[in-house]
This record gives C-alpha cells, sequence and structure tokens, in this order.
C-alpha cells in the first residue's frame, strides 16, 4: 500500500473483467481490503456514498449477489432502490433502455443491472451517463463475482500469481467461469477447466486454458478447486443425463478430495447443489472456503462502488454526450 | 511525505522533533488523572507513529494505553472533488471507546477539517466520555472552530508554504520541515 492516488483507469463501468489489467485487478482487491474492517465494526457504516442513488435493477432472480451488492451500497451511506422483473414495468414489456430512462429522469447515480440476455450491461453502459456494474448478464460474465474469488484466494495464499485453478462443471453456460478465467489469466494463475464434454466450450484452450478430463485428475493438479453450480435446466437441454450420473462422475466428495494437496481449498459461488456438484461435508468442511467467499463478496462490492463512483467525471460526462 | 526537492528548509531536527513529542506526553500525563480511561488515536499515517511515540512514554508512568489509527478518507467532505482517489488506509479502534478518555493525534493542525472528519468517525464507534486533540504542529488557518488542546509548536506559516513533519517509522528519521504547497488546495 503505497502511493496516495488510486488512478486506476476503470472509467464509467464494470461490465467485465475482459481487457481490464493486472494492476488494475489487483487494485481493485487492494481497495477492498480497508472495506473488510468496516463490516466488521458496531456501526457499519461509512459515509463517503451519501447523497448518491443506486438502482439494483435485476432482471432476473438473484438472492445473495443482490443482498450483497445492497449491503455494500447502505455500508457506503447510499440510497438505494431494487427493481426485480416481477411486479415492475418490466413484465409489462417495458424495454431495458425505457427503464433505465426513466430511472435516469428521477436522477439516479449509478444502476446494478443483472439481465438474461449476454451484452445488457455493455448495452445499458453505453446509452445513460450513470455508472453501470454488471451483476451478471446471460452467459457472459459476473465480474464482481470473480473479484470476489480472486479476493479470497489471494487471502489464502497471498498471491494469485502461480496459483493453479480448476474450475469444474458447465463452463459453456457459466458466465461466473467466463469472468474467473479472465481474472486468473490476467493475475498470472494457471487455469484448468473440468466438466462434460458437451459442456466445454470448443476451443478454450486458446486462451491458454488447459482442459482436464477426470476429476480425480484435476483435483491432484490444483491449489483451487472452483465448483460451479450445476444448472438444473441442463437436464432438459441434453447437456447431462441425470443428476446422479453427473455426481458420480463429477461430483467433489471427501472420498475423492482425500488426494488432494494439503493446501487445496474448495470455491463455490452459491447456491450449491449438495449432493450433487458437491457433498455436504466439503461444503461444510475444512478445505472449504465457500462462507468467507460469501464475506469478501460485500467488501469487493463495497470496492468497486468506491471506485466507480469517484471515478472520472469527465468519463461521464463523455457517456451523457454521447448517448444515441 | 514531500520530496526533498520541496523541502525549503528544516525548522526542527530529530532531536528538537522528539523533545516535542516528549512535552506533548508530559503534557498529557500532568493534565490528567492517573486512573483516566485513556485511549490514544493517530490519525494515518503520521498521526499514529506520533500517537505510538507517546503511549510508550506514557506507559512508563501509566501502564499500557490502548493506541489505535484511524483512517479519514471515506469521512472527508471532498470526496465529490478529488480527482484521483485517495488510497484507503486500514483503521483499527482497539477496544470499545465507550466511556473513554480519547485523545486525537496528529501531527500538522491547519484548516481542522481532517479533525471534523476523525470526530465524525470515532462517533461512529461509541461514545467517548471526552475528546481531546494533539497536535505536534499547530500552522494556524483554520475554517472550523476545533482547537488543540495539546499543541507542541505554534507555527507561523507563510504563503505558499505547508509544513511537513517526517517520522522515523516512515521517513527514516524525526523532523519538521518548511515545504512549498503542493496545490492552491485547502489542505488537511
Amino acid at each position: 500500500m503505497s502511493g496516495d492516488g488510486v488512478g486506476l483507469g476503470l472509467g464509467k463501468d464494470l461490465v467485465g473483467l475482459e481487457g481490464l489489467e493486472r494492476k488494475q485487478i489487483l487494485g481493485i482487491l487492494d481497495t477492498a481490503e480497508p472495506f473488510k474492517e468496516i463490516s466488521e465494526r458496531h456501526i457499519k457504516k461509512v459515509p463517503v456514498l451519501r447523497g448518491q442513488t443506486i438502482v439494483n435493477l435485476f432482471f432476473e432472480p438473484s438472492t445473495r449477489t443482490r443482498i450483497s451488492f445492497e449491503f455494500a451500497e447502505k455500508r457506503l451511506s447510499a440510497d438505494t432502490v431494487n427493481i426485480s422483473s416481477t411486479g415492475s414495468s418490466v413484465q409489462k414489456g417495458e424495454t431495458l433502455v425505457d427503464t433505465a430512462r426513466n430511472l435516469e429522469a428521477m436522477r439516479i447515480n449509478m444502476v446494478v443491472v443483472r439481465h438474461r440476455s449476454s451484452g445488457a450491461a455493455r448495452f445499458l453502459a453505453d446509452r445513460i451517463p450513470s455508472n453501470v456494474i454488471n451483476a451478471g448478464d446471460g452467459q457472459h460474465e459476473h465480474p464482481t463475482q470473480a473479484l470476489l474469488d480472486l479476493l479470497t484466494i489471494r487471502d489464502r495464499f497471498g498471491a494469485i500469481e502461480g496459483r493453479r485453478v480448476c474450475i469444474v462443471g458447465d463452463i459453456l453456460h457459466s458466465r461466473v467461469a467466463r469472468s474467473n478465467i479472465w481474472g486468473l489469466l490476467t493475475c498470472g494463475a494457471e487455469v484448468a477447466v473440468c466438466g462434460p464434454r458437451t459442456l466445454i466450450p470448443a476451443g478454450i484452450e486458446e486462451l491458454g486454458v488447459r482442459v482436464i478430463q477426470r476429476i480425480d485428475e484435476a483435483i491432484e493438479w490444483c491449489d483451487v478447486l472452483y465448483v460451479l453450480r450445476l444448472q438444473l435446466e441442463r437436464m432438459k437441454g441434453g447437456y447431462v443425463a441425470s443428476l446422479r450420473e453427473y455426481n458420480r462422475v463429477f461430483g467433489v466428495t471427501s472420498e475423492r478430495l482425500a488426494h488432494a494437496g494439503d493446501d487445496l481449498i474448495v470455491l463455490h459461488p452459491g447456491p450449491m447443489n449438495r449432493g450433487v456438484e458437491i457433498d455436504s461435508d466439503v461444503a461444510d468442511g475444512e478445505r472449504s472456503v465457500i462462507l468467507p467467499q460469501v464475506t469478501n463478496g460485500v467488501a469487493v462490492r463495497m470496492a468497486v462502488l468506491y471506485l466507480l463512483a469517484g471515478g472520472q467525471p469527465e468519463l461521464a460526462e463523455t457517456a451523457k454526450g454521447g448517448g444515441e | 511525505m514531500h520530496s526533498d526537492s520541496a523541502r525549503i528548509r528544516t525548522l526542527l531536527d530529530e532531536e528538537a522533533t522528539l523533545a516535542l513529542v516528549t512535552r506533548l506526553a508530559a503534557d498529557i500525563d500532568e493534565a490528567l488523572p492517573a486512573d483516566e480511561r485513556l485511549v490514544l488515536v493517530g490519525i494515518r499515517r503520521r498521526g499514529d507513529s506520533i500517537a505510538t511515540e507517546i503511549a510508550r512514554l506514557l506507559s512508563e508512568r501509566r501502564g499500557p494505553i490502548p493506541t489505535g489509527s484511524l483512517d479519514i478518507t471515506l469521512y472527508r467532505d471532498d470526496f465529490a472533488q478529488v480527482g484521483a482517489l485517495p488510497r484507503i488506509g486500514t483503521t483499527n479502534i482497539p477496544e470499545d471507546i465507550s466511556g473513554a478518555h480519547v485523545i486525537i493525534v496528529d501531527d500538522v493542525l491547519h484548516t481542522g477539517r481532517t479533525i471534523r472528519a476523525a470526530l465524525n468517525e470515532l462517533a461512529d464507534f461509541g461514545r467517548a466520555r471526552r475528546i481531546g486533540l494533539c497536535v505536534l504542529v499547530d500552522r494556524g488557518g483554520r475554517q472550523l472552530p476545533i482547537q488543540p488542546d495539546y499543541a507542541g509548536r505554534v507555527l507561523e506559516v507563510p504563503p505558499g508554504a505547508e509544513v511537513s513533519v517526517r517520522v522515523g517509522e516512515l521517513d527514516g528519521a524525526w523532523g519538521v520541515d518548511l515545504v512549498r504547497a503542493e496545490s492552491g488546495g485547502d489542505g488537511e
């Protein structure tokens, strides 16, 4: 921690980790460190975003991401409004941009958006002057999830560089996997993926990601086992035969982890399907850092809100002038 | 910390600076009853070094003094105006300050805005019985009704100049310098 300015140059929005530089990602993680302490205080609140209005615009159901953002916003003293797709004009067929413009007309400062379409966050960010934070868009990215994962890995190992991380599960449809792959590679980790062949994107090796066929091999290789949630709708798509079959071939069990290195840790973005991708005794076991991930989520989101809110007013000006 | 090129002249050398710190400790010791529940809180990043040194001196007569540090970045009143964001340090308050006599320690008292921010932040940690203010240098120029209870030295500063304090822990040696002001800002 040296220097007095955080000139990260993040710009107006956080849409994804693709394209961010290592020093920007590590800068966000460094900024998250002092925010951890605020959540341990008796009065969990600092006044830095007093008077800022933040809209959490969730077109897709979410519990923990929305709550985590909301805690982060409230602990920075921002005023928040939550809008979810059910019970709002969104359901009546209002478009994303119309919704956002109406919010703009009420003089908001930031939008946290989740949407089922890939690219929705970028689309919105290019059309409104408010800061936009992507809380998950389709199969594209979920940058704050990857940032909290990176912070959790760094907390445990001291550094991300040189660590071996294997992401297990449905890589093809996962925005969490995508953001993590960008973030981990940029920070110098070795990255592998493991899962049903139908759920591994073709050509992923070209990114510098290795593909490991068997879960046992992955466990032997890695320091960090990142277990993805199996989206149950994948059954319908015919990608996976059955839950029992998935658990038998790719499930992370304590028997399998018996062959792991002493330092191996297990991450999961939640919510878990216990007994499918991860067994309960692993989720609740010593190697699990799943709850520290949740705690770090609030600190990382506070850091992102702080950095974007105080960031570069000139970029917000440009966006205002440059709308369509 | 200023660069060497910004230094106009050294006002106090290490010996004189440490003598000021020693006097501040003696002033506090004299002013407060021996059984006073005292907590020192230094403002990062130089006030906390001074607080640690004062606590060390006081502990010789009073036993260990709980000492913490305060980073006031998130309580500044100019967040919307600063271009590049200030890097945030960690605040560390060692124990519940409710009912304690807290003394805020800083290196230079100028506009009073840093102290205003520190008072607001401290209020979020509990209701201190009393809060005092101890500064190594009071250089005048207040923009808020805030005055020190203990001041090592009162200095007049010519226009375009600032007072900068060096502490052993961060700067290698203790000292007080007159430096060229970096900008036309209202300082801290």
